[in-house]
């Protein structure tokens, strides 16, 4: 099975399975969308509705889906997922694409606490938020494409994109920390500090948020591992397994979602779901 | 003894337009009552006509339940049986 990679969205996208025009309409896809939804491009969609924060805003139709979606699953994940964080990734200094941050000496702003996603309105394609709200739906973005990416391969295949990936077919996919699992169906993703990190006046940040403090999330896993129905959900669960802490086993064991966590110490934790479908102890 | 013409005239008068106005009054309220009973006719027979208090379009509670459900649902793992093709790095 060919495999094909490209930079997108600031990260390595690989696709297994596609052929030559399925590769370009993939790569197509996934330029359309950071067009549309980056943070780091002044002229993208997502950057004007945020300029228009406190009007009413008439958006796109894949910006309404995109952002109904994100909604619904803030509501989900009670608020752990948040699509308001944009301000504050802007505080602790994420301002442009991460390939091209380094540390800085100058502090961060102080923390800015999401306004919170019950304070975004969208009736149809009309959307109004409050003054200073500034949406980040990165992750919603990128786990979705992965999803349609995947949907235009002809055969069995897979598509990543920075460690989200969606499986037609089963394939055998590497863990962070060692191990390996055969993805049958549907999607997994790992969300973790180790990667998207950076320094300001010598303090360390990370792009996972918590949006009631508005800081990087301070959480004893070093990364988290899930699995989903689709992309999107394995992503979704992975953050909020990641930003509930020392909960996250549980909160995934709740949603019956399979969940592994590689601890700041290295040790292993996987919930009873995971353990459940993969036929491992709890901790190894 | 002869009846006055013009009082004989004033009471025919008088007479006409009592049942010219009882006659206004008939056909006013048979009028209403006509009316109301077509609109409760058609209020419970016509399909455009709703019997219950008017609601916003939205899908139903247990449809939305569903889906929800579905938008945090788990994949299907299975042990790896073969070197791995792919990766799940930390994004």
């Amino acid at each position: 099975m060919a495999e094909k990679t490209f930079p997108a969205m600031g990260c390595e996208v690989v696709v297994a399975g596609a052929d030559a025009p399925g590769v370009k309409a993939i790569r197509r896809l996934f330029a359309d969308r950071d067009r549309a939804f980056s943070r780091f491009r002044p002229e993208s969609e997502l950057n004007a509705v945020n300029r228009a924060a406190g009007r009413p805003t008439v958006v796109s139709a894949a910006f309404a889906a995109l952002l109904e979606r994100s909604l619904a699953i803030a509501a989900e994940t009670d608020g752990l997922v948040d699509p308001t964080v944009g301000g504050a990734l802007e505080a602790l200094g994420y301002t442009r694409d991460f390939a091209l941050m380094g540390d800085d000496p100058a502090p961060a702003d102080p923390p800015r606490q999401a306004p919170g996603w019950e304070r975004v309105g969208l009736s149809g394609r009309v959307l109004s938020m409050p003054a200073g709200c500034a949406l980040d739906l990165n992750g919603v973005v990128k786990s979705a494409t992965v999803d349609d990416a995947v949907a235009l391969l002809a055969g069995d295949g897979f598509v990543s994109a920075g460690g989200d990936l969606a499986v037609r077919g089963p394939a055998v996919v590497s863990l962070p920390d060692g191990g390996a699992v055969a993805v049958v169906r549907g999607g997994i993703a790992t969300s973790g500090s180790g990667k998207r990190r950076w320094r300001r006046a010598g303090v360390m940040h990370h792009h996972l948020v918590d949006p009631a403090t508005g800081r990087s999330a301070e959480t004893p896993w070093e990364a988290v591992t899930a699995s989903g129905v689709t992309c999107v959900a394995a992503d979704v669960a992975a953050r909020a397994g990641f930003l509930a802490g020392a909960g996250g086993p549980d909160r995934l064991d709740r949603w019956g979602i399979p969940g592994r966590f590689v601890a700041l110490d290295g040790a292993i934790v996987v919930n009873d779901a995971w353990a459940a479908m993969l036929g491992e102890p709890v901790c190894t | 003894m002869e009846t006055d013409p013009r009082r004989a005239a004033d009471a025919r008068m008088a007479s006409a337009r009592l049942r010219a106005r009882n006659a206004k009054i008939g056909l006013t309220a048979a009028g209403i009552a006509f009316f109301a009973a077509g609109m409760s006719l058609a209020h419970g027979n016509v399909a455009g006509h709703s019997r219950r208090q008017a609601r916003p379009l939205a899908a139903p509670r247990r449809f939305q339940e569903v889906v929800r459900r579905d938008a945090l649902d788990a994949g299907l793992l299975a042990p790896a049986e073969a070197p791995p093709r792919a990766s799940t790095s930390v994004s």
